[in-house]
């Protein structure tokens, strides 16, 4: 199942890329976005039949400095207050605010409880994490509750940590989890993985979803996303901007100098990268077979010429594709056709290379740490 | 120690039958009869001191707490997989010291005299996986209890079903702990889970641990052998790495054999997360 993650703004574009027909649902953001324009998204949105859950965004609240959202105030969430110590009450406070928020963009039926953000997972904060979810469970009542995981991917490297961490969640009477990893920087593309905390994530991923039974959807897990659906995640999300398509908490603190407007860029499936247009009309040039298949008969005039908004919709449509033939797959095959992907993918841009055809480095680096986690995961997790 | 001949004795309202029917760590076991029916009569081997105080500072203050917990579980739970109290609990002047004791069903014995070093037909071994699921499943929803000792000598057949007895382990998650943080908990080391091996101040039991115990008792009783006993320095490594191709050639359904395996995992988070999850799987096969 694909989600899109809708920071703000009107519905239009979320509507292109549902009439492709393969998302199933919007995961919103009330610290982005003012209370009317959350309520009109949630209703246009389940008019259109998808599923609308909003992510609480509470993880700002507990980094040093505290991150700021300026929305969740007009949306009636109260977090500011949110810390490792906090009494039962300013719990259930809290929750309170969320409920009322949901219940009144109509999105009540599935909740996704409030977390911190865990620069590790055996920090201070990780009492609270459980007693959040725990406590929204037993609050809640007639929803089905998904606890947060917001973890910086450092938090993946010690699997001993990882596993002690596991025994505690898995004993959360909750319906489902929904995991964000803090990724470092914000680069687009983003950097690659260390292999080792990827093979950690898809083992949580598995343990969670295939042998504990819960539904895991990945926010802001863009591309990476597609291996977590591979190791039995049940959804992901990615969105328009650079900024939902990988989490960093970073952006909530930082001051920002607004920076140079976003080079327009596209999924190209075969490649499982995403391009840029201007890279997309040069390979279009040089027709490198079976590189191109999927560009919905745009010509390379026509590829050069997109707008963000644009390539956004290009963007997320491709992606929900793979999303759903992945998810449409047995889940014993899922991991074996994802790795020919990224086998294939791969030598399509070494060809590529041999044509001189200039992409940037990263992507070939990022499907390679792909390759390398799957190979761990496959050795690990099913063995 | 207990003299049978005082036992008797003291317990002059009921038929106390000679020898004792069994023996644990802390109690002796009659066969006893109130007039209407027989039943067994547990009977604490210590004694409570007379000086109340000085009782509170011994060993013994930890023992009558652990009783109180005994009771408190075999009364909170409901489930016909579970034994009940028919009798007591209270407190007996046996001889010249003060005993505790409490009846349960008599029992028409137990697995270990029942399966001695056989094999269960695998009817029998899927009736016994749901009844300790079930079992497991009625002492974590009535308050997080963990039973922490379930094995072949603690689990008794009456009228036609299995029941789990001897709460003597049980341990409260949701009350404090009764053992020094520097030690492991109480249970029998050849049917305790992986995670009952560390001091308790590096580890959090809750019901898998249960899950685990119900795991080597099914392979038992569907092997006829102990699935890690004989591997020596290595029982460890043994214990945390249980492979279920180890029941090939025994007569174990594709569900059952998945269900062991399952039961089996080294990590708590890798059995079920529900006992009810592990029934659907026995029953559905998922």
């Amino acid at each position: 199942m694909f989600y899109i993650q809708h920071g703000y703004g009107k519905s239009q574009k979320i509507h292109a890329v549902v009439a492709d027909g393969h998302v199933s649902g919007v995961i919103l953001s009330p610290g982005h976005e003012d209370a009317a324009t959350l309520e009109s998204t949630a209703a246009a949105c389940q008019n259109a039949g998808l599923d609308v859950l909003v992510d609480p965004q509470s993880y700002i609240y507990s980094t040093k400095p505290q991150g700021a959202l300026r929305f969740h105030a007009r949306n009636g969430v109260e977090l500011t207050s949110m810390h490792w110590s906090a009494s039962a009450t300013s719990v259930l406070a809290h929750l309170s605010s969320i409920e009322a928020m949901a219940a009144r963009v109509g999105a009540r039926r599935r909740i996704i409880a409030p977390a911190p953000y865990h620069s590790t997972l055996a920090d201070y904060w990780m009492p609270a994490g459980l007693q959040y979810a725990r406590t929204a469970q037993s609050q809640w009542s007639g929803s089905e509750v998904f606890a947060s995981i917001v973890i910086s991917q450092d938090a993946l490297s010690d699997w001993a940590t990882v596993q002690d961490w596991l025994d505690a969640a898995t004993l959360l009477d909750v319906h489902g989890f929904y995991l964000i990893v803090g990724r470092t920087g914000s680069p687009y593309p983003p950097f690659p993985w260390n292999p080792r905390n990827l093979a950690n994530l898809l083992r949580v991923i598995h343990t969670l979803s295939v042998i504990n039974g819960y539904e895991v959807i990945w926010g802001y897990a863009d591309i990476d996303g597609l291996l977590g659906l591979a190791a039995g995640a049940n959804g992901i999300a990615s969105g328009w901007s650079y900024s939902l398509r990988q989490f960093s908490i970073d952006r909530y603190f930082q001051e920002r100098s607004g920076g140079a407007q976003p080079v327009p860029r596209i999924l190209i499936p075969e490649l499982l990268s995403t391009l840029r247009t201007s890279e997309v009309a040069d390979i279009m040039e040089i027709a490198v077979e079976g590189a191109l298949n999927s560009l919905d008969g745009r010509s390379p005039e026509q590829i050069a010429e997109l707008g963000n908004p644009e390539a956004q919709v290009a963007h997320l449509i491709q992606l929900a594709r793979l999303a759903d033939a992945v998810s449409a797959l047995p889940l014993d095959r899922r991991l074996g056709v994802v790795r020919e992907w990224i086998v294939s993918a791969l030598q399509r841009l070494h060809d590529l290379a041999g044509q001189h055809v200039t992409i940037e480095a990263r992507h070939v680096a990022r499907l390679r740490s792909y390759a390398e986690a799957l190979e761990l995961f496959d050795r690990e997790a099913t063995r | 120690m207990l003299d049978n001949d005082e036992v008797r004795a003291a317990f002059a309202e009921f038929d106390v039958e000679l020898p004792p029917i069994g023996s644990g760590h802390d109690k002796v076991v009659y066969q006893a009869n109130d007039g209407n029916t027989n039943f067994a009569l547990k009977v604490m081997s210590w004694a409570i001191p007379d000086d109340e105080e000085a009782g509170d500072t011994s060993v013994t203050a930890t023992a009558m707490e652990r009783f109180n917990r005994e009771m408190l579980a075999m009364r909170t739970v409901s489930c016909p997989h579970v034994a009940t109290v028919t009798h007591g609990p209270d407190i007996k002047l046996v001889g010249k010291t003060r005993h505790l004791w409490f009846g349960e069903p008599l029992l028409k014995g137990t697995l270990a005299s029942v399966r001695g070093t056989g094999r269960l037909t695998q009817t029998a071994v899927v009736d016994l996986a749901k009844s300790l699921l079930m079992a497991v499943e009625a002492m974590w929803d009535a308050g997080r209890l963990v039973h922490r000792d379930i094995k072949p000598r603690n689990i008794g057949y009456l009228d036609g079903r299995v029941v789990l007895i001897d709460f003597g382990a049980v341990l409260f998650t949701e009350l404090s702990p009764l053992t020094s943080p520097s030690m492991a908990g109480p249970g029998t080391a050849h049917y305790a889970s992986p995670e009952q091996f560390a001091p308790r101040r590096t580890t959090a039991l809750d019901f898998r641990s249960d899950l685990f115990q119900i795991g080597i008792v099914l392979h038992e009783a569907i092997t006829g052998s102990h699935p890690f006993r004989g591997q020596g320095n290595d029982y460890y490594a043994a214990l945390t790495s249980y492979d279920p191709a180890q029941l090939d050639g025994f007569e174990c359904s594709d569900s059952l054999r998945t269900l062991v395996g399952r039961l089996l995992r080294e990590r708590p988070a890798e059995r079920f997360r529900t006992p009810g999850l592990a029934l659907r799987m026995l029953e559905k096969g998922y």
